[in-house]
């Protein structure tokens, strides 16, 4: 399962914040973002079981999260 | 060698700093242009520097915007946020970086504050009534690159939001010296260099941005920003919206290993100032600049040797070892306020490597030079 975020920064920073919950992930680009917008960032989540939990920790926290994608 | 020129660069450079961009000349790709392992250790590197200036500055990581200069940083602030038919309003102790963009963008609408160099505040009051109908921009230098002084930059800033004015704050000398929160200070943006009191390398700068204000600024540059490629116009989000092009890694990674190991040293670099001004003064036909400001100062001092321009004196000095600089400063109108506009000042700056024996071979060469 992927995150997708506006910007790289906000990829970082979403993924600095899950890891403090020890949740982690891997930043990469995701080709459907590019296909959609063009080129974006993603946070792949190791632990799909935590996809709530982690969407619920990033929007308390003001960080947008653009979509999800399980590819 | 003495060095006494920190207002144009701090010197030397720790290794630290030198180890950083080491570091990422070697182990980095493009910053937010892939997401191969070079390319991610690239992001992670602009993105730790975000963080360090954030916390150094008080505010969001995504809010701090990194430029090739302080210049370049006051460019894109002033040109980004001159909306509207408003005047702007800035003060006589301006660098060319904030007077150069204000003249260019508003050529016949700039208001320029005189500072009563006795009087922080009845520099304040004269702003407050400048400020009055029609102004949109105000900014300010937090402290003079000339003599250093500090203008009541947080009353100003409050003064202007009360009337709905945008603020922008030049740190370029008192980031690294002086304390310097965006929230405390209340600017809507402060903009400061990399390679000066933060000790960074050249070629990086910034803008902070408060952490609660919401500003729209337009776009300077366009170009590549690594995401939504398809899209016509630059994102809407910072710090993307204003970094268009490659990002400079090495220099932001010694930039963050500097502002890591940063420690201020306000109350050391102020004594030394305050030391060399009063031996200076003791010296017969030495003018120095500025000494009844009330209001604080950079660790900077502006004098001239009777009879003796300043860049020839500046020559002399360096060719006893010690380093400091004539001429204008790339600030005319502070040089007039300070009646050196004709042949500028001579200027020493002092930084976190100076010490006393630094103030003793100032004043010795300058007796020297004046035949004093």
């Amino acid at each position: 399962m992927t995150l997708i975020f506006s910007s790289v920064t906000y990829a970082i920073k979403a993924q600095k914040l899950l890891a403090r919950y020890r949740i982690y992930t891997t930043l990469t680009r995701t080709p459907s973002v590019t296909a959609v917008r063009g080129c974006g960032y993603g946070l792949k989540m190791s632990d799909v079981t935590r996809e709530v939990e982690a969407l619920s920790l990033l929007s308390g926290s003001g960080i947008s999260v653009l979509g999800t994608t399980r590819e | 060698m003495v060095y006494l020129d920190n207002a144009a660069t701090s010197f030397p450079k720790s290794e630290d700093v030198l180890n950083a961009m080491k570091e990422a000349f070697y182990t980095c790709g493009n910053g937010g242009r892939g997401g191969h392992p070079l390319a991610v250790k690239a992001s992670e590197t602009i993105y730790g520097c975000r963080e360090v200036l954030s916390e150094l500055f008080g505010t969001a990581p995504e809010r701090i915007v990194l430029t090739g200069s302080a210049t370049a940083a006051l460019n894109i602030a002033i040109k980004g946020l001159a909306v509207g038919k408003g005047d702007a309003l800035c003060s006589v102790m301006e660098h060319n970086a904030v007077l150069r963009p204000l003249y260019s963008v508003f050529p016949r609408r700039l208001r320029i504050l005189d500072i009563d160099l006795n009087s922080s505040e009845r520099s304040l009051q004269t702003a407050t009534k400048k400020m009055k109908d029609g102004v949109s921009l105000a900014v300010f230098t937090h402290a003079s690159n000339v003599c250093g002084i500090k203008l009541p930059v947080k009353e100003l800033c409050e003064e202007a939001h009360r009337k709905g004015i945008i603020t922008i704050v030049d740190c370029a000398q008192s980031a690294g010296h002086l304390p310097v929160n965006i929230e405390e200070l209340g600017a809507d943006v402060i903009c400061f260099p990399g390679h000066k009191g933060l000790g960074g390398a050249m070629g990086v700068g910034g803008l902070a941005v408060h952490p609660r204000r919401e500003l729209n600024f337009k776009t300077l540059i366009e170009g590549g920003t690594g995401t939504a490629s398809k899209d016509r116009f630059m994102p809407p989000v910072l710090p993307e919206r204003l970094e268009a092009g490659t990002a400079n890694v090495t220099g932001i990674a010694a930039l963050a290993a500097a502002c890591k190991a940063l420690k201020l040293e306000s109350e050391k670099e102020e004594s030394l100032r305050a030391e060399a001004v009063k031996a200076l003064k003791a010296l017969k036909g030495v003018t120095v600049y500025a000494t009844g400001w009330d209001g604080g100062y950079a660790p900077v001092v502006a004098f001239n040797i009777d009879g003796i321009q300043s860049e020839k004196a500046a020559e002399a000095l360096a060719e006893k070892g010690v380093f400091v600089r004539g001429g204008l400063h790339c600030a005319p109108l502070a040089h007039t306020a300070l009646s050196t506009g004709k042949y500028g000042a001579i200027r020493a700056s002092f930084g976190k490597s100076n010490t006393a024996e630094d103030v003793d071979a100032l004043v010795k060469a300058v007796a020297e030079v004046g035949k004093i």
